[in-house]
């Protein structure tokens, strides 16, 4: 047993070195370090964490296993309930789920879950193979290749169905592969996650926009059942003046012309207008991967958030992160005009401060503006980070799904059509890539149950 | 993969390739377009698809820079997405033409976005012509003058034009004062083409729009083209230009077909 009130430290790239590179900044555990971690835990009888993680992980029972360095069964245990634990050991919000739950976190630090379940993924030899069962014959579906789309259909071919990822990128993992950038989620690690599903005979099909390239029509009289996951990520642009301005766009499209697009890489040939003073609106993991990502090109990089630090809607590691990497933070501040020249390229932003006020009902601090506090600042680039809504195309054409908002209407992921179902992003609106695969899971469950 | 059928200049700088792509072929109604990506580390360039054949696509362009000069050269497609963006409302409203004259007005490549719409308006019987502004591509398409487009406007009810944003706010002006109904099929800066980025908005009526998931074509006299003449320049690197005119050395004709 550890008794240390403090989890053990993770290595991390030099802050100074490494806004210069795309490379990955935590480094993960060493096995020594892992088994230290893992001796901290207290394999409670009610393991609070396990209440905290929406796909029901066995968490202590998988930290037992690292620490009497039984790799392959832990990463069995994980298996059970995740397909991508490579991937949510990096980017799931444990500090919001089990690790907040955590009793050690009652007193000193929560175990840090996460990068233990990174640990494993990163060092035993994975396969899934060993998991699926006879060929059904029943062929399924699947609309987008992002964690919810994957983690549905590595359900499926481990049942025995025939399943098709129908993708309309050129590359798989939807926001793990176009959103969050190498230096927090390597490509590599996302292609590997992909790999070992497709080993199950999963096919995915690119270039394919459902509802364009195929009808969604054709593919539910082709198949038994479909699961639409297509996202939200149809950028918002603030309503002031001046986003048509040169040198104004959406953190969208600077990841994917740096992720889907290489642009970090010589040999891309997307290319990329780097700034030299750069400001990022909004504040959550959006806005933090856009920033840390122009920092990387060099730019004196702000991030302007309306509420406090307090209120950053991003990960707390991605914040200090940020910081480290020398990203000014500007709170209490929006901007109300960008500012261009008569060439139409962006010069700055007319701002205006606020102050908090009361706490909201949904628990959150008001903000209210503070009159005649305008000031300008410079900067010849503006990044919008604040939110994204859905956009169905694969609906879009089809008058038999009801949609809320751009949202597709399901109930339980089941729609108003027999055996077509939907979950994800594109029923939730932008949520975590825990709680895509969690509705790619349950309806997994209930195919399986409604095609037996 | 996508395996390519010909590749082959057809006049000074402009090309038109074809690609087996099946599923695109069978699916792309007139007006809807696609984007291309030439290997892993491609850009990616959207275009219109002039016409059919079979199982594949032709396309017709003009080396304007590094992407389309990188494509001229392609021995294969690493990636193509289609269709993207909407049917033309001349081709999906039909009954709304069904006696009108409609003129399909273009400068340069305008052309490949509306040859196919032109085949569909001949087979629905709406009577359509093609115009264009400069030295055709085609030999069989009639030419005429910018000076006279006043003229040739007003022998129709409806216009549809592509090209430059010069040329279609000056297309977009006469109408107006010819009091003809007027569509711009536009060609913004474009990345993803479905609605991920928003690099290809442009304000419709002082509202934000994405050319490639609620356009191309809109109504011409709701375009702002004064900002959306500015955003070209975004991109339009002298970087491309100038990596081409070391390439092709003097001779480069700076795909000035538009102009
Ligand atoms: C920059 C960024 C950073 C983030 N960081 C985190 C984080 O750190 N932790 C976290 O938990 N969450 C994070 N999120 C949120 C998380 O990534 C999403 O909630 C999650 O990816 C949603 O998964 P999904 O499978 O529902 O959709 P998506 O990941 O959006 O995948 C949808 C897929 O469907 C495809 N598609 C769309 N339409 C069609 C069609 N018509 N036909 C075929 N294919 C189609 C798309 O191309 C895409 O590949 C982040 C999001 C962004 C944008
Ligand atoms: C819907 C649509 C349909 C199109 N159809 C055709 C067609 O049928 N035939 C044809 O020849 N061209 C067409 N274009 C234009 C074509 O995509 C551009 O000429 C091409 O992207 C230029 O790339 P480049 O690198 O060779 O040139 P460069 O001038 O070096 O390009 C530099 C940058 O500007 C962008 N860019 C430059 N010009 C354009 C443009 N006109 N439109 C969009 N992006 C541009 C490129 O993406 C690139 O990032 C179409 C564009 C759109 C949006
Ligand atoms: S709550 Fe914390 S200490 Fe208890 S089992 Fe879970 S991880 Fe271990
Ligand atoms: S090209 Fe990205 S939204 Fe239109």
């Amino acid at each position: 047993m550890n008794d240390d009130l403090k989890r053990t430290p993770m290595s991390m790239l030099d802050k100074e070195e490494r806004i210069h590179n795309f490379n990955e900044v935590e480094l993960g555990y060493t096995k020594e370090e892992a088994i230290k971690e893992a001796n901290r835990c207290l394999q409670c009888k009610i393991p609070m964490c396990m209440k905290g993680c929406p796909v029901g992980h066995k968490i202590p029972e998988w930290i037992k296993a690292i620490k009497e360095d039984r790799l392959e069964d832990a990463y069995k245990i994980i298996s059970e309930v995740s397909s991508l634990p490579a991937i949510c050991g990096r980017v799931c919000p444990q500090e919001q789920q089990c690790e907040k739950m955590c009793v050690r976190g009652l007193k000193g630090e929560a175990i840090a879950i996460g990068a233990l379940e990174r640990y494993v993924a990163d060092n035993v030899e994975r396969s899934l193979e060993y998991l699926k069962k006879e060929p059904n014959g029943k062929k399924i579906a699947i609309v987008g290749s992002g964690p919810s789309g994957i983690t549905c259909a590595t359900d499926l071919a481990r049942e025995g169905f025939d399943v098709t990822i129908y993708e309309a990128l050129h590359r798989p993992g939807g926001v793990l592969a176009w959103g969050i950038p190498e230096f927090r989620l390597p490509n590599k690690i996302v292609d590997k996650e992909i790999n070992l599903v497709e080993k199950l005979g999963i096919k995915i099909i690119y270039d394919t926009i459902v509802g364009k390239t195929i009808s969604l029509e054709s593919i539910i009289k082709d198949y038994d059942a479909v699961y639409i996951a297509n996202g939200a990520n149809k950028p918002k642009f603030m309503d002031i003046p001046g986003n048509e301005a040169n040198g104004v766009y959406s953190a969208n499209e600077l990841l994917i012309r740096v992720n889907l697009m290489d642009g970090m890489l010589d040999e891309s040939r997307t290319p990329i207008k780097v700034p030299k003073i750069c400001y990022v609106i909004g504040g959550g993991n959006v806005a933090m991967d856009a920033a840390r990502t122009i920092r990387r090109f060099g730019s004196e990089t702000h991030i302007m958030y309306r509420r406090t630090h307090e209120e950053l809607p991003a990960l707390g590691d991605e914040t200090i992160q940020a910081e480290e990497e020398g990203i000014i933070f500007d709170y209490l501040t929006t901007p109300i005009k960008i500012l261009k020249d008569e060439n139409n390229k962006v010069i700055g932003m007319e701002c205006i401060k606020y102050e908090l006020g009361e706490k909201g009902e949904d628990g959150r601090m008001s903000i209210k503006e503070i009159p005649n506090s305008n000031y300008n600042v410079n900067c010849d680039q503006v990044i919008y980070a604040i939110s994204s809504e859905a956009l169905n195309i694969a609906t879009r054409d089809s008058d038999i799904l009801h949609l809320k908002n751009g949202l597709i209407f399901a109930n339980e992921n089941e729609t108003s059509i027999e055996n077509v179902y939907a979950g994800g992003d594109t029923v939730t609106g932008p949520m975590t890539v825990i709680k895509a695969m969690e509705a790619g899971r349950k309806t997994a469950k209930k195919i399986i149950e409604n095609l037996k | 993969m996508y395996k390519i059928i010909s590749n082959s200049l057809i006049t000074d700088n402009v090309y038109k390739l074809e690609v087996e792509a099946p599923l695109i072929a069978h699916s792309i109604k007139p007006g809807e377009f696609i984007i291309i990506m030439v290997d892993s580390m491609s850009e990616r360039i959207p275009m219109a698809v002039y016409d059919i054949n079979g199982d594949n696509i032709i396309i017709v362009y003009s080396v304007s820079g590094a992407s389309t000069y990188e494509l001229k050269n392609a021995k294969s497609i690493h990636s193509l997405l289609g269709p993207l963006g909407n049917e033309s409302k001349f081709t999906f409203d039909t009954e709304l033409y069904q006696d009108k004259k409609v003129l399909l007005l273009v400068s340069g490549t305008g052309i490949a976005q509306v040859n196919r719409i032109s085949k569909r308006l001949n087979e629905l019987e709406i009577e359509n012509d093609i115009y264009s502004v400069d030295k055709s591509i085609f030999n069989e398409i009639s030419v005429v003058n910018t000076n006279n487009l006043s003229d040739l406007i007003s022998k129709y009810d409806a216009v549809l034009t592509v090209g430059s944003f010069e040329f279609m706010e000056k297309v977009v002006e006469i109408s107006n004062i010819l009091n003809k109904e007027v569509r711009v099929s536009l060609s913004p800066l474009m990345l993803d083409g479905v609605g991920l980025c928003g690099s290809c908005r442009v304000l419709i009526d002082g509202e934000i729009k994405f050319a490639c998931i609620d356009g191309p074509e809109f109504d011409g006299t709701k375009v702002d083209f004064e900002t959306a003449k500015k955003r070209m320049e975004l991109f339009k690197t002298e970087e491309g230009r100038r990596y081409l005119r070391e390439v092709e050395g003097n001779t480069f004709t700076g795909g000035a077909t538009n102009e």
